[in-house]
């Protein structure tokens, strides 16, 4: 258990790893806001502005994710942690962000529609149609579950860097992109794009992050069992 | 002498022979404590164990003993019987090399023995 | 004795070429090994297999007798100092300190610090801003502070000047004294370390070539020095592991003692005996003919 909190220690020690995954982002975040509430400010032409900055958080986790385990787990391994250790250790750090991260969010985003009327200023950044849809602790999950998702995604990706080097992520990149061409071209052939448009479009976010979880909960499993045969 | 040890015959034997020095020229006394094995090795920057195997070889001649406890000391008698030693192995180890040494060059034993006079004499 | 490691018939191979060639040893309890060979020979491809960062490809390694694949009882009783440890970015020597307090259960802070002392290191100082020579001294450290059951040291010294390198030597033999543990040694360079060991362990090409009490390998080369003629008779029936000539003199080293009669013989004969240390002995026996000749 002990070497468990090391596994946790290790991603967030020093004042550089906290800044990476606390401040950073919500400065590019923030700073993103602030530029835009200066722009809808300026322009007042009673229309409002939907920019939805708020998404960059998510492309950050995702790289944030990936630069992290790749330098980590050769540290870890040559630490003699066991992979186990730190695929948990890990999932637990990333989970726990993951949940602050949506917290804030869902905050924000409270404060954008409920408190504020858009920042009185008619800009729609955290608090977007369709994505907000439904009840608060809907809209909490929606954040929740979408991160969870990009973290993860990020992480099956690097593990299988870690585990079969650049040219196993380009044939895996390569396999990803042939199956879609292949169920596209099917899709065309059997006119089934009506269909899927039209299930895509009944479902609320939420309904979609749902069905993002299985792929979440793939993904996480996948990455433990690559991390497990990988090496130095 | 050197303090240190070089890498040509086995340590333990040359710790032993610089135990057996101190012995003969009176550093070490009989009935003294000698070093502990880990102050040997940090001394001389060798491994523990193999001190330990030079001090043994001591022991196993009767010219250290163990104090249960305490540590090494040198036992009564031992300058004797090292000297005794040294004065056996004095014929072969320079006696010998010195007349091969002498053969080689064209030295006779007389010129050697005139020569031995003269160097006790220096 | 107890065994700490066992190994048994190990061989790595990536595809053609062979790392390791069924290799076959043991290592005690409580002993400072040096596993030693040239550069490339397949030692740190050996700790790496031991450590189970990387995989057999056959045989066996059992370390404090358990499979040590993802097996935290044995993992966390052994501590892998190597030279090409990775760090992250943005690490600093305080934060690898903090972290090994929850990695190594028998960490002493304390002595870790006081060894940073020693050896006059920047603590704020990001890895990735150190010397080779520092990055070794952040390594000895954590090998050192770790206390772990099982040490391995991979080419500690790179780098190190030679005040440091005695300063390692120094904490060495006292911590060890102190808190008695099984250490290897890995390097090419073996004068230094080689009065450090009591077992030699020596791969060469990934192949197990000598594996002995260093004290028996130090007396176990001889160099014969002469006439051809007369050198040739006396080594007739003793295994040679190198030959050297120049004008009419020969030199050889034989492997084994040559017991009292033998030696006086030589002396007669007019052969010169020369002990051969276990630095130059291993230089000999793992320097290929050919490529001496070649070079």
């Amino acid at each position: 258990m002990n070497r468990f909190n090391g596994v946790v220690k290790l991603h967030v020690v020093g004042g550089y790893s906290k800044f990476n995954w606390f401040i950073l982002p919500w400065l590019i975040v923030l700073s993103s806001f602030a530029i835009n509430l200066i722009i809808s400010g300026f322009l007042n032409n009673g229309k409002d502005l939907y920019t939805g900055g708020m998404v960059s958080i998510f492309f950050y986790m995702l790289v944030a994710v990936m630069v992290a385990v790749n330098t980590t787990f050769p540290f870890a391994l040559g630490f003699n942690i066991r992979r186990t250790d730190y695929f948990l250790g890990t999932s637990l750090v990333v989970g726990l962000i993951c949940l602050g991260d949506a917290a804030l969010l869902w905050l924000l985003s409270i404060i954008e529609n409920n408190l504020t009327d858009y920042w009185w200023a008619g800009l729609h950044f955290f608090h977007l149609p369709y994505l907000n849809d439904g009840n608060l602790a809907v809209q909490f999950g929606v954040y929740f579950l979408a991160m969870l998702h990009f973290c993860f995604l990020a992480f099956v990706v690097i593990s299988v860097f870690r585990r079969f080097g650049a040219f196993g992520l380009y044939s895996i990149f390569g396999a990803v992109g042939a199956v879609f061409s292949i169920l596209t071209l099917l899709a065309t052939q059997l006119n089934w794009w009506g269909a899927i448009f039209n299930w895509l479009g009944q479902q609320s976010a939420f309904g979609l992050c749902l069905w993002l979880t299985p792929l979440t909960i793939l993904y996480a499993l996948a990455a433990f069992l690559l991390l497990r045969r990988s090496t130095v | 002498m050197s303090l240190l040890i070089d890498d040509s015959s086995p340590i333990f034997v040359q710790i032993a022979e610089r135990i057996e020095n101190d012995i003969i020229e009176g550093l070490l006394p009989e009935e003294t404590q000698v070093p502990s094995t880990n102050q040997f090795a940090s001394f001389y920057q060798i491994n523990p164990a193999t001190a330990a195997k030079g001090v043994n070889l001591l022991v196993d001649q009767g010219i250290l003993y163990k104090k249960r406890g305490i540590g090494m000391f040198v036992t009564e008698g031992a300058r004797d019987k090292l000297m005794e030693k040294r004065r056996e192995r004095f014929f072969e180890q320079y006696v010998i090399t010195m007349v091969n040494e002498a053969k080689k060059l064209g030295i006779t034993i007389e010129q050697l023995t005139e020569m031995i006079r003269k160097g006790g004499n220096a | 004795m107890n065994r700490v490691l066992e190994i048994n018939r190990l061989t790595k191979s990536y595809g053609e070429a062979v790392a390791l060639n069924n290799i076959s040893f043991s290592l005690e309890e409580g002993k400072i090994y040096g596993l030693l060979g040239r550069n490339g020979a397949g030692k740190t491809t050996l700790m790496h297999i031991i450590t189970a960062q990387l995989f057999a490809t056959s045989g066996e390694v059992k370390v404090f007798g358990e499979n040590p694949y993802e097996n935290d009882r044995v993992l966390s009783q052994v501590c892998f100092i190597k030279e090409s440890q990775k760090y992250p970015e943005f690490y600093r020597i305080k934060d690898v300190l903090v972290i090994s307090k929850d990695i190594f259960p028998n960490w002493d802070a304390e002595y870790a610090l006081q060894l940073v002392h020693d050896f006059n290191l920047p603590i704020n100082r990001k890895i990735k801003k150190l010397s080779r020579g520092m990055l070794s001294a952040v390594g000895i450290i954590i090998g050192l502070a770790s206390r772990a059951p099982l040490t391995f040291f991979d080419e500690p010294y790179l780098g190190l000047d030679a005040v440091a390198r005695t300063i390692f030597y120094d904490r060495l033999l006292e911590d060890y004294a102190e808190h008695p543990r099984t250490v290897v040694l890995s390097t090419h360079l073996i004068d230094e370390v080689s009065k450090l060991l009591e077992h030699v362990i020596v791969i060469d090409n990934g192949k197990m070539l000598v594996n002995e009490d260093a004290e028996t390998l130090r007396g176990q080369a001889i160099t014969i020095t002469g006439p051809a003629a007369k050198v040739e008779e006396f080594s007739r029936g003793k295994k040679i592991i190198q030959r050297e000539g120049f004008g009419g003199l020969v030199s050889v080293t034989v492997l084994g003692n040559l017991s009292l009669p033998e030696q006086k013989q030589a002396q007669v004969t007019g052969l010169e005996l020369a002990p051969v240390s276990l630095q130059q002995l291993i230089v000999r026996l793992t320097t290929d003919n050919n490529e001496r000749k070649a070079a």
